[in-house]
């Protein structure tokens, strides 16, 4: 070879080996990725093409993907390739060094984010803690978050209240909000002088959007910074964090963005990235061999520092990102709608059943959040289940349609997705139907 | 297909034949590894028979020469492949199938299997991602109070080390640096700077248990004894430990242990655990946060969020190999290696190592400094000219070549690689 390739211990990756034995094991998946976008949501010829890039069990309806996603096939194959290619003693031979700024690149594209403010990251969790955890605070300021986020952050913000005597509010989230007033009603109530950080969802669990842009003129109007967790929105709906405003975003690409487990993107506005400490120390050396600690630097890169990964899933991720590109988020937002219209419109008539969200556009997309009134969970549940209709649940706490805290119910929230069809949709609405209807 | 569970009967038996065919190299070596522990660590460390077989498991290039072992480690061909059928079932198979891919039962069960490999209880494993994920847990999650030390030394980590000034700057605590005899002559000469170091007021003692860049292995019980009698706790970076040699976390008696699962045993990347003696569980805020309920609870470092678990539940087939070879038999085969070549070189005259290459000092890495020879300009030319590879260590305080052979390396490849080192010493790089 012409040039060494000097990595950092740090950057090291493994490289292409030919495994005699892995061929048999090599996907024939045929990659007929769209190439065009959609005339229409309920362009069907388009739509099922994009669901054939999926692979699953053909008995079931795959409606939970939001809980567990599932990649198309060639995303799927070139995680799996660019795993093999890893696991090789011939590490400097084929990895080129600059890979993770290529998928950066992608990444901050697709969030419409300048590069050097995003680092890719393991998951929604660790961008969204190092912000809860790290961000600057003093003893008596104030966190403010809905009761409508992912469950584990609250235990994440309780801890931060015991170190370092910061005070979290939970502002009760309205469900189904009426308009995005009442959401913005809402937080301003709950805003105190002493409000330094606020955090919500892009969309939270049972599927509403929020009103993002809105909630960072109201936080900064107040002097508070703004976190928006966005792993129920991105490749959901169109993501623009510049647009939005926001200080600090964090989106796992595993869910509605069908990328690989384990990814994510990590957005700190521009001229807080000094401001807002690792969760794990920054390490570099330069050609020299030194150490730089570099902790407190402006480098976005200094969050991407966490020890070996398998990074078989980042190569993989800018095809992902490419994969929703072609279609265009905003017509993947408009077919999710008409897939949940399809079969909330029937269940609306059922008079047991109440949706955590309106179906409109502004509200809603491919996620809601629903109970059908009366019906123990566990009896739906079981019609659900043998109709092999596999929906995801809300963890099981108050604040849908006026329940107290004190007496929390779980939802049902079955999402659209890329991979849904409308017998899958028909299938659902059937289900509920007889779960409303047995005794 | 005509239900659910004949479509999963089916797909079990394509994937398990596909496995016989493919893994029958790492067959072949469980099967010989068998005789390994009648022979003894001496006879099994120079059985080119069996670590022939050994290789064929993990099907090296047998055109460049490896010496990065513990930087990179493939895994065997059959844990990569389950790793990968894991890997394509859980983007296809239901929910509730993909969950038994690493559900709480398996996952209990590997923390039990790992506590019983290093002498700890169950609950006092954490399954964590990285030796970086479980370390850092403790730098970070310890309670500290401005004044309060740290005394760590030089061939720490760097991310370690930039963790601690991080919590220096924020938390105004002291943290000292200690510097260490290189080589040392004797394993005193290691424990007396911590002795000195070590003060009423320092709260943590942290070292590696073999370290990076020179490939030292600390006293840690000695260490440990120190530190312990100041009230102090004890965090050991295990990294470059699990796996190449027996650890005894209980004769150690540290309190904090890191160490990754894809260095040392050659399993998947991502998988790593830390262990935490138990009554010090309380002590430590976990990284990602958990509920005041589990304050005791092992469990509470492992709520990272979505990760890889397709790694994890290949790991059990990385420790089948490696158990039934032998952590003794293991670090018998590293050391044996690394005087092979080391041995052909030491005694000449501009050559000197870092780090004493007798059985306590070191296992498998030796890192080689050449007078007059620039470690990155010695990395280039061996991997340019002579296809061999072993990283340049940059480090202003003991700037060198860590050479690191894998078990399954060969005695030829070793001559390969001391005629080249000793052509270097002797004529210096070609221009």
């Amino acid at each position: 070879m012409d040039t060494v390739p000097l990595f950092t211990r740090r950057e090291m990756v493994r490289s292409t080996m030919a495994f005699a034995a892995w061929p048999s094991l090599r996907s024939l998946a045929t990659v007929k990725v769209p190439t065009n976008s959609p005339t229409a949501p309920d362009d069907e010829a388009y739509w099922m093409q994009v669901r054939s890039q999926f692979e699953w069990e053909p008995e079931s309806s795959n409606l939970v993907t939001v809980v567990r996603g599932i990649s198309p096939k060639h995303v799927r194959e070139l995680t799996v390739t660019r795993a093999t290619e890893l696991n090789s003693l011939e590490i400097t031979k084929v990895i080129t060094r600059n890979w993770r700024q290529e998928v950066r690149k992608k990444v901050a594209g697709f969030i419409g984010s300048p590069v050097e403010n995003v680092a890719l990251v393991r998951n929604t969790t660790e961008g969204v803690t190092t912000v809860l955890s790290n961000w600057p605070l003093k003893h008596g300021d104030e966190i403010l978050t809905s009761s409508a986020e992912h469950g584990h952050f609250y235990d994440t913000l309780a801890q931060r209240a015991a170190r370092d005597g910061v005070t979290i509010r939970r502002f009760h989230y309205p469900a189904p909000a009426t308009s995005a007033q009442s959401i913005l009603e809402a937080i301003e109530h709950a805003m105190t002088p002493r409000t330094r950080l606020v955090m919500v969802g892009h969309i939270v669990l049972f599927g509403q959007i929020n009103p993002a842009r809105q909630i960072a003129d109201l936080v900064h109007a107040r002097g508070a910074k703004l976190l928006v967790d966005g792993v129920l929105a991105i490749g959901h709906i169109p993501t623009d964090v510049r647009a939005m405003d926001c200080d600090f975003y964090a989106a796992g690409f595993h869910k509605f963005a069908c990328g690989p487990r384990a990814t994510a993107a990590f957005y700190v506005r521009p001229g807080l990235i000094e401001q807002l400490p690792p969760l794990f120390g920054r390490y570099s050396e330069d050609e020299q061999g030194m150490v730089h600690l570099k902790w407190n630097s402006a480098e976005i890169t200094k969050y991407e520092v966490f020890g070996a990964h398998p990074d078989g899933q980042f190569l993989a991720l800018g095809d992902a990102v490419d994969f929703l590109s072609k279609i265009g988020v905003e017509h993947i937002q408009k077919r999710l709608f008409y897939l949940t219209s399809r079969w909330m419109t029937r269940a609306q008539r059922l008079p047991a059943f109440r949706a955590a969200v309106r179906l409109e556009p502004v509200h809603c997309a491919g996620l809601v959040g629903f109970e059908l009134s009366g019906k123990k969970y566990e009896a739906v549940d079981d019609v659900l289940d043998k109709r092999h209709v596999l929906v995801g649940g809300t963890e099981s706490y108050g604040g849908f349609f006026g329940i107290p805290e004190n007496a929390p119910r779980s939802l049902f929230c079955p999402n659209a997705g890329l991979c849904t069809s409308l017998a899958d949709v028909d299938r659902l609405a059937e289900a509920i139907e007889v779960a409303a209807q047995a005794a | 297909m005509k239900d659910r569970r004949e479509f999963l009967s089916v797909a079990g038996r394509i994937a398990g034949s596909i496995a016989l065919a493919s893994g029958s190299g790492f067959a072949r070596a469980m099967h010989a590894a068998e005789k390994l522990t009648a022979a003894g660590p001496d006879a099994a460390a120079r059985d080119e028979a069996f670590w022939t077989t050994y290789r064929n498991a993990f099907t090296p290039d047998p055109g460049h020469k490896w010496f990065n072992c513990l930087a990179f480690n493939p895994t065997s061909a059959s844990t990569h492949e389950s790793f990968l059928n894991k890997e394509r079932g859980w983007n296809s198979w239901p929910l509730a199938h993909a969950g038994e891919v690493f559900g709480s039962k398996k996952k209990e069960a590997l923390r039990a299997r790992l506590a019983g490999l290093v002498n700890a209880s169950s609950d006092e494993i954490a399954l964590t991602r990285n030796t970086t994920e479980g370390i850092c847990n403790v730098i970070f999650g310890l309670d500290l109070s401005k004044g309060d030390e740290v005394v760590i030394t030089t061939q720490d980590y760097g991310t370690f080390l930039n963790a601690w000034a991080q919590r220096e700057r924020r938390d105004g605590i002291k943290v000292r640096s200690i510097a260490l005899p290189v080589p040392a002559k004797q394993l005193d000469d290691l424990v007396e700077p911590f002795r000195q170091a070590i003060n009423p007021r320092t709260k943590v003692v942290m070292f590696s248990h073999l370290s990076d860049p020179v490939g030292q292995i600390f006293p840690a019980r000695a260490i440990a004894d120190i530190a312990h009698k100041t009230g102090a706790c004890v965090i050991a970076d295990g990294a470059l430990t699990f796996g190449c040699m027996p650890v005894d976390l209980k004769a150690m008696d540290c309190d904090f242990y890191g160490t990754s699962l894809h260095k040392g045993v050659f399993a998947s990347t991502g998988t790593g655990f830390l262990y935490v003696k138990r009554e010090r569980i309380r002590s430590v805020w976990p990284l990602y946060g958990a509920a005041e309920k589990e304050a005791d609870d092992i469990r509470k470092f492992e709520h990272r969020g979505t990760a890889p678990v397709t790694a994890f539940a290949a790991v059990n087939d990385a420790l089948d190999l490696h158990e039934k070879i032998g952590f003794e038999n293991m670090a018998a085969r590293y050391r044996y290696l690394k005087r092979l070549w080391a041995d052909q070189l030491v005694g000449h005259s501009r050559c000197r190592f870092n780090v004493s290459l007798e059985p306590e000092h070191s296992c498998g890495i030796a890192s080689l400094v050449i007078d007059g020879v620039e470690p990155v300009k010695l990395y280039e030319y061996l991997y340019t000219k002579r296809e061999i590879s072993a990283w340049p260590i940059r480090d202003s305080e003991f700037p060198a070549l860590w050479v690191s052979p894998y078990p399954f390396t060969t005695p030829s490849e070793l001559d390969v690689l001391a005629s080249a080192l000793t052509e270097v010493a002797n004529k210096g790089l070609p221009s």
